[in-house]
Parts: C-alpha cells; structure tokens; sequence
C-alpha cells in the first residue's frame, strides 16, 4: 500500500514538471506563464519555511532573504553593470553570512520569541531599504533591473527564457532541500522538533543544526528573491514584507505542518486559489487575508494534516473503492 | 583513573538546595546504584553530570578531561550519556530510526556533505549497526513500528538502548525500572548487567526498587536532603544505620 501512494505522488509531479516544460508551447500569452513564475518562486521558499517549522522554529523572516538577493542582483546589476551570474553568488555568500549572525541569537529561542525575531528582523531590513535611500531608492524601489547576460549560449532576453530560468532553479533547490529533508541531517532536525532536550543528550548540536538549516533555508529564499527581481525587473520594499513572510508561513501549515510535499502541493493550490475566487459571484479580493486566516486556523485547531492529509485521505478512499470488493470476501471469511 | 568524578558538586536553584557538596567517583567498567529518597536529589545529580544543569559550585571530570559547564552534547560526545525517567524518544519516528538519531555521535555530517552524498556509504554502516543493537536489546522485531505507538515499557528500552547506540564510556540510567511489571523490571536489568559486562561500560542506575538493585551492582551511594550519606558495597549500605533510619527502614 504504501509503494502505490509514492507513486502516485511521483507520478503527479512528473505530470506537472512535463506541463511545465511545454506550457510556453502550448500558450504563447504570459498570462499563465507569468502566475506559473510567481509558482516557482513560491515552492522553495515555502518548503524552506516547512524545514524550519518541522524544528518548531516558524520563520517568519523569507521576505527579508529573499530581499536581500533581490536588492544584491538588482543594484549590481544595474547600477554597476555586473554580470548576474557572478552577482548571484555574491548574494549567496552575503546572505549566508548575514543568516549566520541573525541565526545564532535568534534560534536561541523557539516558538513565539522566534517569531517575534524574524518578524523584528523582516521590519529591520525593510526599514534599511526604504531608508537607504543612496543605495536602494527608498520607497521608489529600482526599476528597469536588467536581464541576466548570456551563459554557455544561451540568451536571456525573451521573458520564455526567464521562465525557464525559473523552472531549473525551481528544481535545483527542492531537489537540494528535499536531500536535506530525507539524510541523516534531515533526520536530526526532526528528532530536534520532537524533543531537542533528548536530541542534545545524544550528542546532536541542536544549535549547530539549527543554524546550518537557517542558513541554508535562507539562502535559497534569497537566490528565489534574485530571480524575483530579473522576473520583475522593478522591485519595491512592500514586494518583501512582513506580510509576504508571513504568507509563505501560512501556505507551509496549511499544507501540513512539516510536511515537504504538503509545502508543494499548498503552493500550488493557494497560487491559483485567489484565481479560481474571481470567478465566484460576490468575491472581493479583500476576502483573501479572511480566508488564509480561517484555513490557518482550521489546520491548526482541527487537522494538523494540512492539505497533505486531504490528499492521502483521498487517496485511501479511492484505494478502497476498488478493494472494496476483497475485503468482503476476506471478511467472510474470518467471521466463520 | 576513576572515568568520571563529580568534585564538590552543588546545586542550588534560588534558594533550594537541591545538591550539597557531593563527590562522586565512577570507575571503569562499575556498575554504581544511586540510591535515597525522593527529593534526595539523585536526578538533580544526573542532570549535572550530563550537563543538562550547570552546578552551582564544583566540577566534573570525565576521563580527567574537564566537562563542567558544557552543554549536553559535549558531554555525551565524550562519552557520558544519560537515559530519562520519562522514557523519551523520538514518538514519530520508527523505531529503527530512533537508534539511528542516537548514533548521529559517530558521523556529523555537515549540509555539503549531505547535498554531495558523499556520505552515503557510511550511512549503510549506521543502519547495519542500528540493527545490531536492536538485536543486543531484543527488540529487532518492532524495528519498524512508530515508536510512539509502543507499549511503556519498550519505550524505556528503547530509551536505554538509544543510549547505549551513542557509544557511551559510562551510561546514567534514570530510574529505568519505574513503572514496569516484574517480568519487564528484569528484562530491563538484565539488560543494564549484559551492557556492563559485554559493552564494557560503567553504569550509574539510579533506582527505588532496591531489593533489585542491589543484587546487580559492585557499589551504592546513598542520597539525602542534597547530601552524601554512604558510600560502599552493598553488604555495608544494607547494615548503615544512617541509610537504614533515612531510607531503607529494616528487612533488608
């Protein structure tokens, strides 16, 4: 039983990988391509929040990371004409260490206190943003961000190809997240979220583990957040605040907390929510903070399973519809 | 050498005292009994020696290496590990991969590592080992069950033997047997004889069941009120007046 609902689970993300490798062939506008984008950059950063949660620590900070890679590619792109690819490291490393220094004092404390850190720390990096004013343009934000130059051939001028720019490094981290999430390490930090007093007198650095995962869920958030800024080509402070940190918690829970294909599919499904309400007589989009709330609220207090809970229900339903008939047969059985 | 010595320890919280300067010395392959009443301050000493409370005065040598103060995975990366009375394990994980966390002493790999699979091959030797020691604890037939769902007194073995796969030098049982039927106690203390003789450690077994304990280990040491009262072989705490009149009471 447990072979068939892996893949099913693999099937469907082939399914979708394949749709999304072929969908600037099927439908040239970039309607679609461009809320499929906003997807790609969604996923890591979620699932990096889900890797935090699953160590109690709800990371309420992404909009900063992802600031700081967007506002690194953008001013050294723009201003001093660097090479993106060059830049897109320097954001790496730059973002690593600045994860490490925040990641020491803040992972000393756990559940509200750290939200209140990162929280703290997401308004921090937005008020140096609309402050510095020299360097980030204050709240005009910096348009006109330029397209990444050309590697091994290939252009980057044609939005298709910022889409599939997205696409690959959509991949690359959820594929480097998810080998975290099933080794040993990964393993360590979910015996830290399930009881870190034992975890530490077994001998695990729950603080170093801790931090290597901050850092790590960081960084990717801000590689997303350099891709968000050529994607764009105009940032502004309020593309990375508090609010959008604390949506990507919430698309993390309500797709089950701790759960990384619960991170996956919530994303999906709560990027074409808002699309799917227009279509609703009455809807008004001011509703949409109103119902993230209420879903918050339901997984927490009623089914911590989250969207991947619906999913494997299901799937169980539907198993059973087919065995239905076994089992009678069986049951006959034992009863004489 | 004594392997661990505990010099002058105190541990006030506030204004209670909890531990008054007491030494304590365990030597190599000794399977130690801590015993007193509740309150006495047995845990509160365990929680020092592991490095779960920082004491208030003293220090803890383990190997003559100076462990006063550090955290707790410092100390158990040198070798002293501890067991809780509340049996904690990993309750969503499976049993198997309960051990598994516990070894993560052996081999910390850091995210590259991780990222490259570099590491991969001497992943297979952990899971090879998990098994060996589910099998010294005779419980390689639950190896796939959610430690969660398993009946008390296996979640206290598994407990113990999670302490046991971190490789410990000496091993600090808090009252493993609390709890437990009399077939369980005995599995349990058999369990804790075999890990002294065939692993070659020594074992502090804090316990109330002393009728039990006494017949398993080479030395006791009785708590009271924070302090040390006795010192000594099983046949001199048995007949100390002191013990007698603070803990035991006769018939023993």
């Amino acid at each position: 039983m447990a072979l068939k609902k892996i893949d099913f689970k693999l099937i469907a993300m082939a399914i979708a990988l394949i749709f999304f490798i072929i969908l600037p062939f099927i439908n040239g506008t970039m309607y679609w391509q461009r809320l499929i984008m906003s997807l790609f950059l969604f996923i890591p950063v979620v699932i990096g929040c889900t890797i935090m949660a699953r160590m109690g620590a709800l990371h309420a900070a992404q909009g900063a990371f992802m600031s700081i890679g967007a506002y690194t590619v953008a001013i050294l792109t723009k201003n001093y004409g660097m090479n993106f690819w060059l830049v897109l490291l320097i954001s790496i490393v730059v973002t690593g260490i600045i994860a490490m220094c925040v990641g020491f004092p803040a992972l000393r404390v756990t559940g509200p206190y750290f939200v209140f850190m990162t929280w703290g720390l997401n308004q921090l990096v937005m008020s140096i943003w609309i402050k510095a004013e020299t360097i980030s343009n204050g709240v005009r934000g910096i348009d006109n961000i330029p397209r990444p130059s050309n590697i091994g051939g290939i252009s980057f001028n044609s939005p298709t190809a910022i889409y599939y720019l997205g696409l690959v490094l959509m991949v690359v981290c959820t594929i480097i997240l998810f080998i975290l999430y099933k080794s040993h390490f990964g393993l360590a930090m979910s015996s830290i979220g399930q009881n870190h007093i034992l975890s530490e007198s077994l001998g695990i650095n729950v603080m170093a583990v801790k931090v290597k995962a901050f850092v790590t869920v960081s960084i990717v958030a801000s590689v997303m957040g350099g891709y968000f800024a050529i994607m764009q080509t105009y940032i502004t402070p309020s593309d990375f605040g508090v609010w959008n940190s604390f949506n990507y918690v919430i698309f993390s829970i309500v797709g089950g907390i701790g759960s990384f294909v619960g991170a996956i599919y919530s994303s999906v499904v709560l990027t074409f929510f808002p699309i799917a309400m227009q279509y609703i007589p009455g809807w008004n989009p001011f509703y949409k903070p109103i119902v993230y709330g209420i879903f918050v609220l339901f997984v927490v207090m009623v089914y911590p399973r989250g969207i991947v809970g619906l999913v494997e229900n299901a799937g169980k339903g539907i198993e059973r519809i087919f065995t239905r008939n076994k089992k009678l047969v069986t049951d006959d059985i034992k009863s004489k | 050498m004594p392997l661990v010595k505990g010099i002058t320890i105190s541990k006030f919280f506030g204004g209670l005292k909890a531990l008054q300067d007491v030494d304590i010395v365990i030597n190599k392959n000794e399977l130690l009994g801590l015993i007193g009443p509740n309150g006495a301050g047995k845990s509160t000493l365990i929680n020092v020696l592991s490095g779960y409370y920082k004491p208030t005065k003293g220090r803890i040598l383990l190997d003559g290496v100076d462990v006063t103060g550090k955290n707790m995975h410092y100390a158990a990366r040198k070798g002293l590990v501890r067991s809780f009375q509340q049996a904690a394990i990993f309750k969503e994980l499976s049993v198997f991969e309960n051990v598994i966390v516990a070894q993560h002493i052996f081999d910390r790999p850091g995210i590259f590592d991780e990222i490259i699979l570099s590491h991969r091959r001497r992943q297979k030797k952990f899971e090879i080992k998990a098994e060996e020691f589910l099998d010294f604890s005779e419980m390689s037939h639950l190896k796939s069950v959610k430690a969660g769902d398993l009946p008390y007194g296996y979640q206290k073995i598994l407990g113990v033997t999670m302490a046991i796969s971190a490789n410990p030098k000496v091993l600090l049982l808090d009252e493993p047997v609390t709890g437990m039927s009399i077939g369980e106690i005995k599995q349990i203390l058999d369990l804790v004889v075999r890990i002294k003789k065939e692993k070659k450690l020594s074992v502090l077994c804090i316990e109330h069941n002393v009728r039990a304990l006494l017949e398993i280990v080479d030395r006791v040491m009785v708590l009271n009120f924070g302090e040390k009262i006795a010192d000594g072989t099983p046949e001199e705490i048995s007949n100390d007046q002191k013990v007698i009149d603070a803990y035991l009471g006769g018939g023993y």
